[in-house]
């Protein structure tokens, strides 16, 4: 499902932010066009895809905002809106009003939620606000960034809001030549360990974790993959390959760890399809040169299979940084 | 096939800056009724005596449409009078500049089997027109004037442009406006032939005609859809592309045995050009009948030029089967003797290898004729 | 040939004229169903040509419109979230919506609306025509590779080129005298709509209008266009004459480049589009 960032701007300034790097490069004032929209629009319908997800920066800040939702649902798409869910009273009750027409099965978000004991008390009203308008259509998401996290706030505002009851869940990655805040490759199982000490909690709630892309599949033991396979069905992947993000500004890159790996303009290719064939064929030649995050990874059977891509790629392009340039040209950031 | 150039009249109503023929002061400038009954007579018997042959009388001038309508109505009566078994076999075209061109004229061309009408036109200003100033702006009107009766009678027309030294400025540009004004005909672009001194201010080189060529030449190739009969690209693509030899007289090494033009005064000589500077005459039309006009000794010389050039200046070059080293008679006018190529060859061969053959990718390979 | 008039809605006037397709202007889209009820009892509605002054947005769009034919010019588009209920309708409608390239944000709003269903009419009426936009929204016209309605003039130019004719788009707009005859409340004749305001007219009654052809007034007109050949005008000049024929020749010299190049660009476009429709194979009927 492509991404398109409809503004560079948010509220928040979280510190481990994937979009970081791409936002402090964009004008701020740098918000995606009508006509540029409708481009998109035509591109990704020509390449048979009917899923688009809307993010920003915090999207609800571009303008036409709701505009921009209604029009994507009018030409048939089906969105996903990722938002902090901090809003203007003002755009909140026209969003209400104005979206809460659009099927649920067509219009849904994912809000991302930060933990509220370190966040300021007017962003976290604004939330509550927000969930309180949108909870039923709206699954929680939340960025690990630290060892100490705490998901325990997920729970409550699931039932007290009615939100969906599924999480998702990812990890901060590095972004290759920046110094934003992410979970070190050590960290990881110590990371996975206290996300399953909430697994009870989770199994008597009824709430599914849904992994968002970098983790591996090593890092769980078959313990916790036979509890995340009998809550989730089997869904759940332990992937890294092209997301697809389109900025404002029309350029496109793989995702937002990526933002600065051969960032491209839409306009050079003719389909979706051309943009992530382009970009998986750069994962792969990355995956060549090192096939994970950890060593083990370049022999897996799984990796090989592909049950599991080896984690971010984020993380072994930060590595390329720090040492000479030995590799395929087209590897370097 | 013969060829007659038929100058019926050499008055003009344009006083077109390079034209030879209204500077020749005949003392006969329009062609008697009884003269013009003896050109049907005489092209009878060549075609009775030549049962394979057709003749092509091609209307040119001076300005015939200056003779009025009733002397066309004089030339079928003739025809049917004198061709009652032949005229299938004759055919007519005219070259005006239709600047009188009416619905009269259109009803009897209809009669006479003509559908099409060569004509020209010149966008600069003071190029053709009337009068001592050469007043174009009124020569364009009556030009247009004649021009929207010709499309209303649902005539054809091409054009001929004469590429002078006023066109060297911006030839594409010329190009638009000619393809502009003929959507769908033909446009001919050939180089101006000026041969007195007073005129060589207009007249423009091999080098410069190549140069015109070249800056439109890019553009037809891209678009000759768009641009479909317009000439020498054409001609040269179905030559070199299609390996058709598709020339005209001057290239064709062939006006020996094809071209006769008839003047006003019935003197025949051998064409246009040949008429206008008094070579090759060939006897009076009341003294000689077009069988002997076409046997004439002196068209020997013409026969005796294609074997001189392939032994000499043209000898191994590529492009003789399209050449033929030009005209004869400008080369007589260049050198006062046929046995040489002409300047324009030049033009031919530069034009071909530096725009046609690099910009197409194709390469004229030599033909058997 | 028969020629389609262009009248204003005056019963009294639409009484004299007898077996001909009209064009009815009027200023209210609200009288549209009467305006089918007068005309198609002797005539035949080409279309009805309303001149809005004031928002798409703001007519309220009848189902029962469904089967008349609408030219619809507007003030502007209005507010985009207005407009949605309104699409359904909208869609169902034998509709064209122009809008004025003076309008802020015509182009965008023409791609919107198209990309939409709605089949739309840009209209080049600036002096200072943009003709970059205008050429972007060509693009997307003839190019777009996703589903959308026509957006004129330049759908009709592509259906419609010829290379080797001139392509009259005067007819999006009903101005070209070989299809459309303009007729003021008198009863008078012209060849344009401009002429019919200034007076300039062809014919001084509806009696006279098999005649039109034979006119000097019309025969001139068809033959307007030579003036640019034989003064030389710069128009002639122009790679993307057959397309244009002149109609932007009142623009200032600093803009014939862009036109050119925009014509020219449309040239060629037209040409791509009917490669396209040649492609398109058309299997055995049943």
């Amino acid at each position: 499902m492509p991404n398109i960032l409809l503004t560079q701007r948010c509220v928040r300034t979280c510190p481990y932010c994937f979009a970081k790097k791409h936002m402090s490069e964009s004008l701020s004032d740098d918000m995606l066009s009508w006509k540029n929209l409708i481009y998109i629009a035509d591109l990704i319908e020509n390449s048979g895809e009917r899923n688009i997800s809307l993010l920003g920066g915090e999207p609800t800040l571009h303008p036409k905002f709701i505009d921009f939702v209604i029009y994507l649902i009018e030409r048939n798409f089906n969105i996903v809106v990722f938002t902090s869910g901090i809003m203007s009273e003002k755009l909140l009750h026209e969003a209400s009003t104005i979206l809460a027409r659009v099927p649920e099965e067509r219009l849904s978000f994912v809000c991302n939620l930060n933990d509220p004991k370190q966040s300021p008390i007017a962003e976290n009203e604004s939330v509550k606000r927000f969930l309180e308008r949108f909870g039923h259509r709206t699954s929680g998401g939340f960025n690990i960034y630290q060892k100490n996290f705490d998901i325990g706030f997920l729970f409550q505002y699931i039932n007290r809001y009615g939100l969906k009851r599924n999480v998702r869940l990812g990890m901060a990655h590095p972004i290759p030549g920046l110094k934003n805040k992410f979970v070190a490759i050590e960290e990881m199982r110590i990371i996975i360990e206290r996300l399953f000490s909430y697994a009870p909690t989770m199994e008597r709630l009824r709430i599914k974790p849904g992994f968002d892309c970098g983790f591996t599949m090593c890092l769980l033991n078959d313990t916790q993959l036979g509890w995340l396979y009998r809550l989730t069905g089997g869904t759940t992947k332990f992937g890294c390959g092209p997301a697809i993000d389109i900025g404002p500004e029309m350029s496109v890159w793989s995702c937002f760890p990526l933002s600065s790996f051969h960032k491209r303009s839409v306009f050079e290719f003719d389909s979706m399809n051309e943009i992530r064939h382009f970009y998986m064929e750069l994962h792969k030649k990355v995956r060549i040169e090192v096939g994970g995050i950890f060593e083990e990874c370049d022999d897996c059977k799984y990796r090989e299979e592909g049950s599991c891509q080896g984690g971010c790629l984020g993380h072994i392009l930060s590595r390329f940084q720090n040492e000479a340039n030995i590799r395929m040209p087209e590897i370097y950031v | 096939m013969a060829t007659i150039i038929f100058k019926p009249t050499e008055r003009c109503n344009s006083n077109c800056l390079y034209c030879d023929v209204v500077r020749k002061h005949r003392t006969v400038t329009t062609m008697s009724i009884e003269t013009l009954e003896l050109v049907f007579i005489r092209i009878n018997e060549y075609l009775s005596a030549k049962t394979e042959e057709k003749i092509t009388l091609i209307w040119h001038g001076g300005e015939p449409l200056l003779l009025g309508v009733e002397y066309f109505n004089n030339a079928l009566k003739f025809q049917n009078r004198h061709c009652p078994d032949t005229k299938s076999r004759i055919e007519h075209a005219i070259q005006s500049n239709i600047t009188l061109f009416s619905e009269e004229y259109a009803d009897i061309f209809r009669k006479i089997g003509i559908s099409n009408v060569g004509s020209s036109f010149d966008p600069e200003s003071n190029v053709r027109g009337p009068g001592q100033n050469i007043d174009s702006d009124k020569y364009n009107r009556m030009y247009m004037k004649g021009d929207s009766i010709l499309s209303a009678c649902g005539f054809g027309s091409g054009l001929i442009y004469v590429v002078t030294k006023k066109s060297l400025n911006n030839p594409l540009r010329t190009f638009f406006f000619l393809t502009n004004l003929k959507l769908k005909g033909a446009v001919n672009m050939n180089p101006v032939l000026v041969y007195d001194e007073k005129r060589m201010n207009i007249a423009i080189t091999p080098d410069e005609y190549v140069e015109f060529l070249g800056a439109i030449f890019p553009t037809w190739w891209e678009h000759s859809d768009r641009y479909p009969e317009i000439n020498p690209f054409k001609s040269l693509t179905k030559n070199i592309k299609n390996r058709q030899q598709s020339l005209g007289c001057a290239d064709s090494g062939m006006c020996a045995y094809s071209h006769v033009n008839i003047a006003p005064d019935g003197e025949v000589s051998h064409c246009g050009r040949s008429s206008d500077w008094d070579i090759l005459p060939y006897g009076k039309i009341y003294d000689r009948t077009l069988i002997e006009v076409f046997a004439d000794e002196q068209r020997k010389v013409l026969f005796k030029r294609n074997e001189v050039l392939l032994e000499g200046e043209c000898k191994r070059c590529r492009f003789w089967t399209i050449c033929h080293g030009g005209c004869p008679l400008d080369a007589y006018s260049e050198h006062k003797s046929f046995m040489h190529k002409t300047k324009w060859c030049i033009a031919k061969r530069g034009f071909i290898e530096k725009y046609f053959e690099p910009i197409t990718g194709l390469r004229f390979e030599p033909y058997a004729e | 040939m028969k020629r389609i008039l262009v009248c204003p809605f005056k019963e009294e006037l639409i009484s004299q004229i007898n077996g001909k397709a009209l064009v009815i202007c009027l200023d209210d889209i609200y009288k549209i169903e009467q305006v089918v009820d007068i005309v198609n009892n002797h005539n035949k509605l080409h279309c009805a040509l309303i001149n809005a002054k004031y928002s798409l947005t703001a007519i309220s769009f009848q189902n029962n419109w469904r089967d008349i034919p609408i030219a619809l010019y507007v003030s502007d588009m209005g507010s985009f979230l207005e407009l949605v209920p309104k699409l359904p309708v909208l869609r169902q409608l034998d509709i064209r919506i122009y809008l004025s390239e003076n309008i802020e944000h015509t182009y965008t709003n023409i791609m919107l609306l198209s990309s939409l269903g709605i089949c739309t009419g840009l209209v080049i009426d600036r002096i200072n025509s943009d003709w970059e936009a205008i050429n972007d929204l060509m693009h997307y016209a003839i190019y777009g590779k996703s589903s959308h309605a026509p957006i004129e003039p330049f759908h009709y130019i592509a259906s419609n080129y010829n290379k080797n004719k001139p392509t009259d788009f005067g007819s999006v707009y009903f101005e070209n005298p070989g299809k459309y005859l303009h007729v003021n409340e008198a009863g008078n004749v012209a060849l344009s709509d401009k002429e019919l305001q200034s007076e300039s007219f062809v014919a001084d009654s509806l009696n006279q209008l098999d005649n039109i052809e034979n006119s000097p007034v019309y025969i001139e007109r068809i033959n307007a266009w030579r003036e640019y050949f034989i003064k030389s005008d710069g128009c002639a000049y122009c790679q993307g004459w057959r397309v244009c024929l002149g109609k932007f020749s009142d623009r200032p010299d600093s803009q014939k480049k862009e036109c050119e190049k925009f014509f020219v660009d449309l040239m060629e476009a037209s040409e791509y589009f009917q490669s396209r429709q040649q492609e398109k194979k058309n299997l055995w009927q049943l």
